[in-house]
């Protein structure tokens, strides 16, 4: 074999070096790839058999093969359409409104922070400290301070006027906003400081020159900040849409799912079908269905939004 | 001779296969067994404190107590050592709901063999029948009580006083006690746990309104007796009588009682002690004596309580050995003796367990050192501790019943409307069975 190869580029032939292909590189990747293989596919293909089996947890015996029964009982059975439908509903609105929160206030913190100044470093530690805390005690602290007649948040409203306290867990709409507030505070820092290393990486030049054609600040960050974060924006938008559809945690230690469901997420009916309702099978062709929305959106998501992404910074 | 040879060959097979079917009990020395438990604080150091007094008694068995957590972890921890089919504990705690599902897939030993071969350890019949009997699913003896709490209200017994009221015996009695109180305090009267059914069903069952009727697998609540009760409860609430708590529930409960906000609340007697101790001392601010009142007698005539709360379990994984089990049953039998359960209750405020522990002479000084601590112990009729209904549904209606009863009373909705669709939605879950 030739130790080159020809190319054409911008209309001349170049003779450039063949890549080589070397066993041990293989070797060398192996472990990684089998580790990967062993945690992340083995479990999508044991979750795919175990949706074909009558599987609960506590039984003794070993499972048997039911055909399509646990499919069929996902789509037709009335609790079951019930259930997946209010899910998928609180899952989206969770998603979209964690997504919103996490990276509209990501940007604004990363801007009003972007100074290389100690006072702003504190203040990003601030902003940025809640990630270092376990989110069950965060969840723990979240109840405390939103408890209707005791907690913090109610006296404060009291003070500034509010006489009726709300009941931040137990109200059908306000539940929802008890589990952002937790999550918005615990995940903003992280959006920051991506964010702010974006915003380092964006070449004074282009500021320095809009100023001299005119540009106001307004339509700086509209014609030059924002374009050229669009990739910083595409990737937090993808991991936070990811970890907001999987939202449990925060939803198990504040809710349990109430009140009447209204904070039911996706991945706590799972666990509750698994975990509960001993319901492994059902649980498992609900997680394959999940699996399935999530794959679908996130690829139409990268797809749609990729056509607006700029990387020339 | 040939025939005699028959008769002694066959004698001889009925005999070994009589000694393969008794029960080995033996437990050599040095065996050791894990034991999980979800206790925590107190509970958890006199649980430590009889466990270390057992080995004591046994030197040839050592017990490796290990703190799992809540219900909920040690579940998800028995399914997955059942599924992995390794590190399953020889005994563990257990709540109640549970054991349906537990017995039906014998996940854990029948302990009836257990109780005739140490028949010499344990008086089975001394324990309350009401509580063996939940434990029981078709002659599987599933479990033996331990931690049992009941479904009781807690009121401030002074303010009775001051107002000159008694705490209500009958449903009946309700509306006007909770008038009296409220037009006397002018503050919520009672606050009820809402966010689980174990509390308030107690009411709708003594009206005969169950939540599953297993003949027709069905819902027993779509019955007038349940839509009725249903309204009075509305009705109060609406009056500002009662609190409908259905969110941080123990921690809402625990400072309105102690703090003077509301009369009275529904909750578990395992708190008998504890608020005891906040209200006895005015930790919270006001200081009042604290009374238990039973159910109240519903329009059945009864005034039962469901049996809730902690039992023990023998798992039965292979991966523990019989002598292991064995120790692990030895240790049940010493947990659950009057002398211990008097020595439990004392610390724990949980239910005596044992009939002889309030009526055998013998535990006549310990009973009485638990009523000076908690004398409203005496209040509680433990003879009508019943067992719930047996349905590996039950708890998943109970979520049910528990968002719409939320919905009623918090949301204000529609009451019938609400109850309807309750029903239906209870239904098509035990059609989904």
């Amino acid at each position: 074999m030739k130790k080159t190869k020809a190319v054409t580029i911008d209309g001349r032939v170049m003779h450039i070096r063949r890549e080589k292909y070397y066993w041990s590189d293989f070797f060398l990747a192996l472990p990684a790839v089998l580790l990967l293989v062993l945690i992340t596919y083995y479990p999508i293909l044991e979750l795919i058999r175990i949706s074909f089996t009558d599987w609960r947890l506590t039984m003794t015996s070993a499972p048997e093969y039911v055909g399509w029964k646990n499919w069929t009982w996902l789509f037709t059975a009335k609790t079951s359409i019930r259930y997946l439908l209010n899910s998928l509903q609180v899952t989206l609105v969770y998603t979209v409104c964690n997504i919103a929160i996490d990276l509209g206030f990501g940007m604004l913190f990363a801007h009003l922070f972007n100074h290389l100044t100690r006072p702003f470093a504190a203040m990003r530690a601030l902003v940025f400290m809640p990630r270092y805390i376990a989110m069950s005690s965060c969840g723990i602290i979240f109840l405390w301070m939103l408890n209707t007649d005791y907690g913090v948040i109610n006296k404060m409203l009291e003070y500034l006027g509010m006489t009726e306290h709300l009941n931040w867990l137990g109200d059908d709409n306000l539940a929802m906003v008890s589990i952002l507030m937790l999550t918005g505070w615990h995940g903003v820092g992280y959006c920051m400081m991506i964010y702010l290393s974006a915003l380092l990486g964006i070449s004074r030049d282009y500021y320095e020159a809009s100023s001299l054609d005119g540009a106001t600040g307004l339509q700086q960050f509209r014609y030059i900040t924002l374009p050229l974060l669009s990739p910083t924006t595409l990737f937090l938008f993808i991991t936070t849409f990811i970890s907001s559809m999987k939202v449990y945690q925060s939803v198990d230690v504040m809710t349990g799912g109430g009140p009447r469901n209204k904070t039911a997420v996706m991945v706590y009916y799972i666990y509750d079908l698994a975990f509960n309702d001993n319901r492994i099978d059902r649980s498992a062709v609900t997680a394959l269905l999940f699996f399935v929305i999530l794959l679908v959106v996130t690829v139409s998501t990268m797809r749609i939004t990729n056509r607006n992404v700029h990387y020339e910074a | 001779m040939k025939k005699l040879f028959s008769i002694v060959l066959a004698a001889v097979m009925l005999l070994s296969c009589t000694a393969l079917a008794e029960f080995d009990k033996s437990i050599p020395d040095g065996t050791t067994f894990t034991f999980w438990y979800s206790f925590s604080g107190v509970n958890e150091a006199k649980l430590l404190e009889q466990v270390r007094a057992f080995e004591a008694e046994n030197p040839g068995i050592t017990v490796d107590a290990q703190y799992i957590g809540s219900y909920n972890n040690i579940h998800s921890e028995l399914a997955n050592a059942n599924t992995a089919g390794s590190g399953s504990p020889a005994l563990s705690v257990i709540n109640v709901p549970r054991l349906t599902s537990y017995s039906k897939d014998k996940l854990v030993e029948d302990l009836t063999p257990y109780i005739e071969a140490f028949a010499d350890e344990i008086n089975f019949d001394d324990f309350y029948a009401g509580m063996t009997d939940m434990m029981n699913n078709g002659g599987y003896q599933a479990a033996l009580p331990f931690g049992q709490s009941g479904q009781i209200f807690f009121y401030n017994k002074t303010l009775m006083k001051e107002i000159g009221v008694e705490f209500p015996k009958t449903i009946e009695e309700f509306g006007p006690w909770l008038k009296t109180v409220y037009d006397y305090t002018g503050k919520t009267v009672l606050d009820v746990c809402g966010n689980d059914n174990a509390y308030f069903y107690c009411l709708f069952t003594n009206a005969d309104a169950y939540m599953i009727d297993v003949e027709s697998n069905t819902t027993g609540l779509r019955s007038d007796a349940a839509l009725n009760l249903i309204k009075d409860l509305r009705s109060w609430v609406d009056a500002g009588y009662i609190k409908w708590v259905d969110a941080d529930v123990s921690n809402t409960l625990r400072l309105d009682f102690t703090s003077g906000e509301c009369a009275a609340m529904l909750y578990t007697s395992s708190s008998y002690a504890n608020y005891k101790k906040v209200a006895e001392n005015g930790e919270n601010g006001v200081t009042f004596e604290v009374g238990i009142g039973n159910q109240p007698v519903g329009i059945s005539g009864r005034n039962e309580q469901y049996v809730a709360g902690a039992t023990l379990i023998i798992p039965s994984a292979d991966c523990n050995t019989q002598a292991q089990k064995n120790a692990a049953f030895k240790l049940i039998c010493y947990l659950t003796a009057p002398a211990q359960q008097l020595d439990w209750v004392h610390t724990t405020s949980y239910y005596v367990t044992r009939k002889s522990a309030s009526t055998d002479p013998q535990y006549a000084d310990a009973y009485a050192a638990v009523l000076a601590d908690l004398p409203e112990m005496d209040v509680l009729d433990l003879n009508v501790y019943v067992a719930k209904t047996k349905h590996e549904l039950f708890d998943k209606c109970g979520d049910i019943f528990e968002q719409y009863m939320s919905e009623i009373m918090n949301n204000k909705g529609d009451v019938e409307e609400n109850w309807e669709i309750m029903c239906d939605e209870i239904d098509d879950t035990l059609a989904d069975r």
